[in-house]
């Protein structure tokens, strides 16, 4: 019996058919594995810290009474925590140790600090509605008699 | 050659070509992939400011206005104690000094015991006998280890124009 030539599939395009399957499999890998770390948004958090963890060194600094708002990215809202001398920054509200990102700070010990989460819900809203309305730290420094103080917010009013 | 030598032949160096590509690509993909954000240069910038601005720094302030005079320094001001306490670091995140000279004294190596040179420290102890020789090895040598973040200004101290040299320094 004679195979028709059109008919016949050789041993090389089965191996090249594998080769092409093992490759397919081995870039799906590497593109999920790259979409893990963006989805996580690790740099994001980071940044956020950091950048929180700089403003507040700024405060600390700076003499007299002072009132600064920061309004977090809509693209990228995270809940935000502010202790004394560290930022967390996290995807949840009970900021899990392996998805939250911190940052420290120096603070003063002659100026008492304090933190309200205004927030208080378990899920961020929306992007639509953080566009109107996005998530934002609110902090201020007053000095009363002689003593300083700052108080941080974290609202979306 | 039958069809399992066949498939042996093709597919051994085929599968450890396919791993070297895939662990060449996914170390380059790891290289590129940026998760970390390096402020410390900021930060140290920051940390020296606040030293200088804050009422509680080393400036003179007064206490009735509030207003601090950045570039007068205050003898009664320029301790560690205040130091550490206007930057209330965690112990092993920073250290720095501050090196008053009114003697213009050029020499970044003059040892602050010297004649006319005050100095004060953010954790003394850990900035002299371990970070500091650690630092001019890592400059030297490079890697991982203490980086350094010097920064001169020149103030008034004790009534006689000084140069202000301030070293932080911040694990890599």
């Amino acid at each position: 019996m004679r195979y028709k030539k059109s008919q016949h599939v050789s041993t090389e395009t089965v191996f090249a058919a594998i080769g092409f399957i093992l490759a397919a499999f081995a870039i799906w890998g590497m593109f999920d594995a790259a979409k893990d770390v963006l989805d996580r948004e690790a740099l994001y958090k980071n940044y956020l810290a950091r950048d929180l963890a700089l403003i507040m060194d700024a405060i600390y600094a700076a003499p007299g009474d002072i009132g600064y708002t920061y309004t977090i990215n809509p693209k990228h809202p995270f809940f935000v925590r502010i202790r004394e001398g560290s930022i967390d920054v996290s995807g949840e509200q009970d900021f899990k140790q392996d998805e939250t990102f911190s940052y420290r700070f120096a603070t003063d010990k002659a100026i008492s600090f304090q933190f309200t989460d205004s927030f208080g819900e378990e899920k961020l809203p929306e992007y639509d509605e953080l566009l109107k309305n996005p998530m934002k730290i609110r902090i201020n420094k007053k000095t009363d008699l002689g003593k300083a103080m700052i108080e941080a917010q974290y609202t979306q009013k | 050659m039958t069809l399992s030598e066949k498939t042996i032949m093709w597919l051994v160096p085929n599968a450890v070509f396919l791993i070297i590509v895939l662990l060449a690509n996914t170390g380059v993909i790891l290289a590129f992939t940026a998760t970390n954000v390096d402020v410390k240069e900021t930060e140290a910038i920051i940390s020296t400011e606040r030293l200088h601005y804050s009422p509680n720094g080393i400036s003179k302030a007064d206490t009735e206005t509030g207003r601090v005079y950045t570039g007068l320094i205050s003898a009664e001001n320029f301790k560690n104690d205040r130091i550490e306490n206007t930057l209330a670091y965690e112990e092993g995140l920073a250290a720095a000094r501050i090196k008053a000279d009114t003697n213009g004294i050029e020499s970044k190596d003059i040892a602050c015991k010297a004649a006319g040179i005050s100095c004060a420290y953010l954790y003394e102890d850990k900035y002299e006998k371990e970070w500091v020789v650690l630092a001019l090895a890592s400059e030297k040598i490079g890697g991982k280890g203490i980086s350094a973040y010097p920064e001169q200004r020149t103030a008034i101290f004790e009534n006689k124009a000084a140069r202000l040299e301030t070293v932080v320094l911040m694990p890599k």
